[in-house]
């Protein structure tokens, strides 16, 4: 296992094949250990061609939903007045 | 031929005297002579008992004023025995559960996130700690054995029929991966995973979560239970 930077927009599946496609043999999905340092399982003759496929990885995010209360926050309603429209106080 | 007894030969036969030997009282050198069991004199109340203290002695032990206590051996007693009560039933719980508060992890698609927790509902013997090495459950000195962990999750806005992974990692190597598949129609990425092992004092366990739904989602963390590591000691 090696240490690289994290990216910013992490998706090991997108990774793995971009690795793969720059020539580098990877089995083991990334890694993110408990103090947020990022692990590939790459050999060592692999290290510099793998930082810059790493460095240059950008991969495919969506926004999560956001929760109830954000939507609605999004509308501005508090949840008591939310309660009161549905005769729920 | 047979001789003749004398009155000097019947009285050289009589008893002489009675004396009372250990564990008895009384006797005498004539007349009606009584003879008691000390033994039992000693005894005052119902259930009292008579123990040994040395060689050839006795003592009396008084029941015991308190019901269901039972007798128990005592070497700092003079009798070497007492009564007491009867130790607390069932054995003592060993282990820790852990969850997360505040800010959710994040999980990367199709990565094994190491999932760290910053506290405790119990944790009897400093497995774990909330500000060092915060994912990991060590096992301390003298507890080593059997141990069962149990993990479960939630990953918010999983709207993904793809596998979520609970994998188990001792000593930093990955040991055991559980597949679990969320139920869309939840929309939230409900996972779990048991683990039963041998484990030695200052081998650590850890979970990691990997998730494919193709972005990178959240954990949801609140105080209801969605999320929790369980360690249990199964014994040695």
């Amino acid at each position: 296992m090696i240490k690289f930077n994290k990216p910013q927009n992490l998706n090991g599946l997108e990774l793995i094949n971009e690795l793969k496609a720059a020539g580098v043999s990877i089995e083991k999905p990334p890694l993110i250990d408990g103090n947020d340092n990022f692990w590939l399982e790459v050999d060592s003759a692999d290290e510099a061609k793998v930082a810059a496929v790493v460095a240059a990885h950008n991969g495919t995010t969506i926004a999560s939903e956001p929760t109830p209360a954000d939507k609605l926050t999004a509308a501005g309603l508090t949840v008591d007045e939310l309660k009161a429209v549905l005769g729920l106080n | 031929m047979t001789k003749a007894r004398t009155n000097a030969d019947n009285a050289s036969a009589d008893i002489q005297g009675v004396t009372a030997g250990t564990g008895l009282s009384g006797g005498g050198t004539s007349g009606t002579v009584t003879l008691t069991n000390d033994m039992a004199t000693s005894i005052n109340a119902k259930g009292d008992l008579v123990v040994g203290t040395a060689n050839d002695t006795y003592s009396r032990l008084a029941v015991a004023s308190t019901a269901g206590y039972v007798l128990t051996v005592d070497s700092a007693e003079a009798t070497g025995l007492k009564w007491a009560a009867l130790p607390a039933s069932g054995p003592t719980f060993v282990g820790c559960s852990l969850y997360r508060t505040g800010a959710s992890q994040s999980y990367a698609s199709n990565t094994n996130v190491i999932v760290t927790f910053n506290n405790e509902d119990y944790d009897t013997d400093g497995f774990h700690s909330n500000t060092t090495n915060t994912s990991r459950i060590t096992i301390p000195t003298g507890k080593g054995g059997k141990y069962r962990f149990y993990y479960r999750g939630f990953v918010t806005s999983y709207n993904s029929s793809n596998y979520i992974n609970v994998g188990y990692w001792v000593n930093g190597v990955d040991t055991l991966y559980i597949v679990n598949y969320p139920n869309t129609s939840w929309s939230e990425g409900w996972h779990q995973g048991e683990f039963i092992t041998n484990l030695n004092a200052g081998d650590y366990v850890e979970v990691a979560v990997n998730q494919a739904s193709g972005s990178t989602k959240d954990m949801r963390t609140d105080s209801y239970f969605y999320q929790r590591f369980y360690c249990q000691y199964l014994g040695a």
